[in-house]
């Protein structure tokens, strides 16, 4: 990959946040993760070569965190929040509605490759349970109805409507087709 | 061990020394403040369990094993992160401390495979010796262990077993914090945490060989010693390493007559256990099939195996004719890859046999008499408190790699500024606060104006084209480091200049800012060699051979019991370029190849053809060899004693451990010989000792250089008996071409050398030459990456691929001197010559010229 030119004067704008260009690497992996639907090595070795290190310790950081998706996965994220506050709520069987109408499993990506579903540890939203974010952007008190257009809208490529935003710089509009390569829908592993 | 910050808290801690008082398991000791437990501990002669800790890295209490009892204090400190403090009682051994230490051997070998019977380490492993001394016996884990896949290759030298690794980061952090090259870093997380490179991104660092040796398990292993070997089976000797003139101290270990292994030892005064991974997996040419083994001379134009004593009478002969002739007849090239004593030899058979042309560097040095007296002259540690450091000459990290590391130790943890003088940019330019990128070849017009603004010589612009920014900071730099024990380090920045006057404005830049000159050199004793006076005007001992009658003049005639001729003697390039027009008669090389290993190759040749009686002494048959009328084959490194000098004038010993192959001999041994028939005397010595008294007794700077003195690892230092003091300097203007490339042809770390090349470990480094170009200097050209250009040189044409470097200056083009190029040469200028050797880059350097510059031609696209 390569930011593009947009994401790149982002990245250059989280840069200059931080007294020490390193303390970057973090938002700008979420910046790569958003572009691509995946950290790709290219997208690693890109935000090394932004913030002046190796490689190497972009991996190292990278391969620390389950939020970085390490494989290819879907050109969008929903990660569904299933802790306390979310499953008194219902959040099981908006992920089974979700699972439904996507028509692959969590921690799987379409077999189109439009979207990856994942579970997701307490998203801190619990006043609005059940919660999910779609690339980033939060949804809450989302219903079976509400899920059903969100998934609609991921489907097709679009930013579902109805959320509360992109969150900050770190993520982006996903750019381009789905990245995941043919075949690779069902991806292997388990998600988070 | 602690840091030395000359930090203004320091200082006064230094003014008033006050010292705290330790007790360690009943023994008190006093330490100074900011030493941690650890270290005190040592110091007290009691030895905390560890594995993360290391004396030469920052501490980082990962592992968990040197937890201590520390009274008055809740729970168990690590020792290698607590500092000690006043009247600190500590106990190491006490129940509940050896239940700590059982617990964390448990924990750290929950995974671990103890596949000691066939790991490399075990015997030597610091994980087997503590667990025997303080584990628990017996594990609870009955689980089944981690599995990896093993093992990968990090590099092409480097392999690693994850299951054996205890994660104690020694060799993370040695790469990050020491090394400047973090490209293994842990990757993942928890249970599953391990060390890895970047995909596709192998761990290709100069120095990765001592993440082995740091290794405290079996899980870093050398792709040159594994399996090789069992640490009982090896015995070893303490000697010096012999790749390049900064002298490492090392370990050699050999088991039935072969060297298996170089390990670093840890000498504060030169490498701090630190070894390139040239020096430390460079060694396997040993026992390379190709070595000479016995003494060959020229019979009806082919070379032939002769006895010692056929091959030493036509050797004597061959120079005796010659030296008829008178002394400019003669030229003996080499010394510089001998131990001292060897070059002694050479130097003094070059007189007895009448001349003064004897030369130990092959035109890619500096002048000797700078080289030995540069004065004042810096050590290596004097680097960590300089106030400031310039470099002015090679690629420290392609040339002397650890001096590398210590410039950049001193840059980057101590804070020393750093000033680089290079033509391009280097591997120090990251930690450099100023690099003054100029043009090739006048890199002595930038110090001695450096010099002149450093004493307010107003300058309206920096000469050699450098930014007057980056001069004005550099002269802010400079004087503000006045009279605090700067150090100018000075060597040949290229061997397609001459760098005629770069000693001289060196020492000028010295002596304006009240500093000090550590002159380089590059081949392993070149220092040891001029010292031993090979050089045309020196002698023994490093005293001037035009101060006529002197003390150090009569000592020496005194001890050879022959007059030392006094006709102005020729270098190696005049040498070589009456050579070339066939004014020689006979040339005698030591270690000298004067086709691959020469600037100037087609001078080489010529010089090579056109005389008539050729003696070489070396260990491959290089084609200077095959041309040579009588080769001898010659002990090296590991297989002779002998005293090696290293740039800062420290004697330190080599040692030998294996025998040489064949009938070899070290070099002293025959040059004795020849000296004995051609002088009438009888032959002197029977061992590099008795060549080391004679040196000793003939050079007074020796004088003080013992036997005893020079045994450890420190050495000793040696002083030239005439220090230095140039001549007013005038530099030659320099024309600059606009259509033409400057060339910058400096030495890779790895080449295809006649030693390098036969080493199996470097095999599979990639040694391809390529030229770099700027950026901007590419798309004028209109070519790409990969793509091969010719480069058009005064000598000879080139065919290059080239490469995208902005390292490289616009209107410079960088070339390795020591990587063979291309071997197309359809249509080269020369026949013949080019088919029989492949071209080199030192096929298009003319060496008497002050710089060389080519004119870079795209090729026709293949129709």
């Amino acid at each position: 990959m390569s930011f593009s030119a947009e994401n790149r004067r982002i990245a250059d704008r989280i840069v200059a946040q931080y007294p020490q260009s390193e303390s970057a690497v973090l938002p700008l992996l979420h910046l790569a993760q958003s572009q691509d639907g995946w950290l790709s090595p290219d997208g690693m070795r890109e935000v090394a070569e932004i913030l002046g290190l190796e490689p190497a310790q972009v991996f190292s950081v990278a391969s620390f965190y389950t939020m970085y998706l390490r494989e290819p996965a879907g050109k969008k994220i929903i990660s569904v929040c299933n802790n306390i506050s979310c499953m008194l709520q219902g959040s099981d069987e908006l992920l089974e509605r979700i699972e439904h109408r996507l028509g692959s499993k969590c921690g799987h990506s379409t077999s189109g490759g439009e979207v990856y579903l994942e579970e997701v540890e307490c998203l801190a939203a619990c006043g609005g349970a059940p919660c999910l974010q779609v690339d980033g952007e939060y949804f809450e008190n989302v219903t079976i109805e509400a899920a059903d257009s969100i998934v609609d809208s991921a489907m097709r490529g679009e930013r579902p409507e109805g959320g509360k935003g992109l969150p900050s710089d770190f993520y982006s509009e996903p750019l381009g087709a789905p990245s995941i390569p043919e075949g690779l829908g069902a991806n292997e592993g388990e998600g988070s | 061990m602690a840091d030395t910050k000359a930090s203004p808290e320091a200082e006064e801690s230094q003014a008033s020394p006050e010292r705290l008082k330790v007790t360690i398991d009943g023994v008190t000791t006093e330490v100074e403040p900011g030493t941690l437990l650890i270290e005190a501990a040592l110091k007290a002669g009691k030895y905390i369990p560890h594995f993360c800790w290391h004396p030469r890295m920052k501490p980082v209490a990962k592992c968990r094993m040197c937890l201590v009892e520390v009274e008055d204090q809740r729970g168990l400190p690590p020792a290698c992160t607590t500092p000690c403090s006043n009247e600190m009682v500590v106990h190491t051994d006490t129940p509940i401390v050896q239940q700590v230490q059982e617990s964390v051997l448990e924990l750290l070998l929950a995974n671990h495979p103890l596949d000691c019977p066939v790991c490399d380490r075990g015997g030597e492993c610091p994980l087997q010796d503590q667990t025997m001394a303080y584990g628990p016996g017996e594990s609870r884990f009955v689980e089944e262990k981690r599995h990896y896949e093993k093992p990968i290759a990090l590099s092409e030298l480097v392999l690693l077993d994850r299951e054996r690794c205890i994660l104690c980061d020694r060799c993370t952090r040695f790469a990050d914090e020491v090394a400047g090259d973090p490209l293994i870093a842990f990757v993942e997380r928890g249970n599953r945490t391990h060390v890895l490179t970047f995909p596709d991104e192998p761990f290709r660092s100069y120095f990765s060989g001592n993440t082995i040796e740091a290794c405290p398990v079996g899980a870093l292993t050398a792709v040159p010693y594994r399996f090789k070997a069992r640490p009982w089976d090896l015995e070893e000797v303490e000697s010096t390493c012999a790749q390049c003139a900064v002298g490492c101290r090392v370990k050699l270990q050999s088991s039935s007559s072969r060297v298996l292994r170089v390990l670093g030892v840890d000498s504060e005064e030169v490498n701090q256990g630190w070894l390139c991974d040239k020096g430390r997996f460079g060694f396997e040419y040993l026992h390379h099939d190709d070595r000479l083994t016995a003494p060959m001379i020229r019979i009806d134009g082919e070379l032939v195996e002769a006895s010692w004593g056929e091959a030493l009478d036509a050797a004597a002969d061959g120079i005796k004719r010659a030296a008829k002739e008178g002394p400019d007849a003669l030229g003996f090239l080499g010394g510089s890859r001998s131990t001292t004593e060897s070059a002694y030899a050479f130097s003094k058979l070059a007189r007895i046999a009448g001349t003064n042309n004897v030369d130990a560097q092959l035109g890619d040095g500096l002048e000797a008499a700078f080289l030995v007296g540069a004065n004042p002259r810096a050590s290596i540690a004097n680097l960590d408190s300089a106030a400031a450091i310039v470099v002015a000459g090679p690629d420290l990290k392609e040339e002397l790699p650890v001096l590398y590391l210590r410039v950049k130790q001193a840059a980057l943890k101590n804070g020393v500024p750093l000033i680089e003088c290079s033509p391009m940019q280097t591997g120090l330019s990251r930690y450099a606060a100023v690099s003054l990128i100029h043009r090739a070849g006048e890199t002595a017009q930038l110090l001695s104006a450096l010099a002149g603004a450093a004493q307010r010589e107003p300058t309206d612009r920096p000469p050699a084209g450098a930014s007057a920014t980056d001069f004005q900071r550099a002269v802010e730099i400079i004087s503000e480091a006045c009279d605090k024990n700067a150090v100018v380090i000075a060597g040949r920045t290229g061997l397609a200049t001459s760098d005629g006057e770069l000693g001289a404005s060196a020492t000028q830049l010295a002596e304006a800012i009240g500093g000090l000159v550590l002159p380089v050199a590059h081949r392993a004793n070149t220092m040891g060699a001029l010292f031993a006076g090979c050089a045309p005007d020196l002698l023994p001992g490093g005293s001037r051979l035009a101060d006529g009658d002197g003390g150090s003049r009569a000592a020496i005639e005194k001890a050879w019991g022959r007059a030392v001729p006094s006709h102005e003697g020729r270098d190696a390039s005049g040498i070589v370029t009456e050579a070339a027009r066939g004014n020689v008669g006979a040339l005698v090389l030591m270690g000298a190849d004067l086709i691959d290993d020469f600037p100037d190759r087609s001078l080489g040749l010529e010089a090579i053809g056109r005389t008539g009686f050729i003696v070489a002494i070396d260990i491959f048959m290089t084609p200077t060899a095959a041309a040579a009328d009588v080769v001898f084959p010659a002990a090296t490194f590991g297989e002779q004693s002998g005293c090696v000098v290293n740039i800062e004038g420290r004697v330190t010993r080599q040692v030998a451990k294996v025998a040489p192959p064949g009938s070899s001999q070290p070099e002293w041994y025959l040059l004795d010989q020849l000296t004995s028939r051609i002088s009438g005397k009888p032959a002197r010595w029977t061992s590099h000792q008795d060549v080391f008294e004679e040196m000793a007794a003939a050079a007074p700077a020796f004088a003080e250089v013992t036997r005893a003195s020079i045994e450890g690892a420190k050495g000793t230092v040696v002083r030239a008996s005439d220090t230095y003091a140039p001549q007013e300097i005038e530099h030659p203007p320099i024309a600059t071409d606009q259509y033409n490339h400057r060339v910058i042809a400096g030495r890779k770390l790895y080449g295809d050398g006649q030693v390098s090349g036969r080493c199996t470990a470097f095999r599979r480094i990639d040694t391809k030459a390529v030229a770099r170009l700027n950026s901007r200097d590419m798309s004028r050209l209109g070519v790409e990456d990969g793509v091969a250009v010719r480069l058009r040189g005064a000598r000879a044409d080139l065919e290059i691929a080239v490469m995208t470097d902005d390292s490289v200056p616009e209107g410079s083009v960088s070339v390795p001197f020591n990587r063979i190029a291309t071997s197309s040469g359809a249509d080269e200028k020369e026949t013949g010559e080019s088919a029989l050797h492949p071209i080199r880059v030192a096929d298009l350097i003319d060496s008497t010229a002050a710089v060389n510059e080519v004119r870079i031609e795209t090729l026709e696209s293949p129709a």
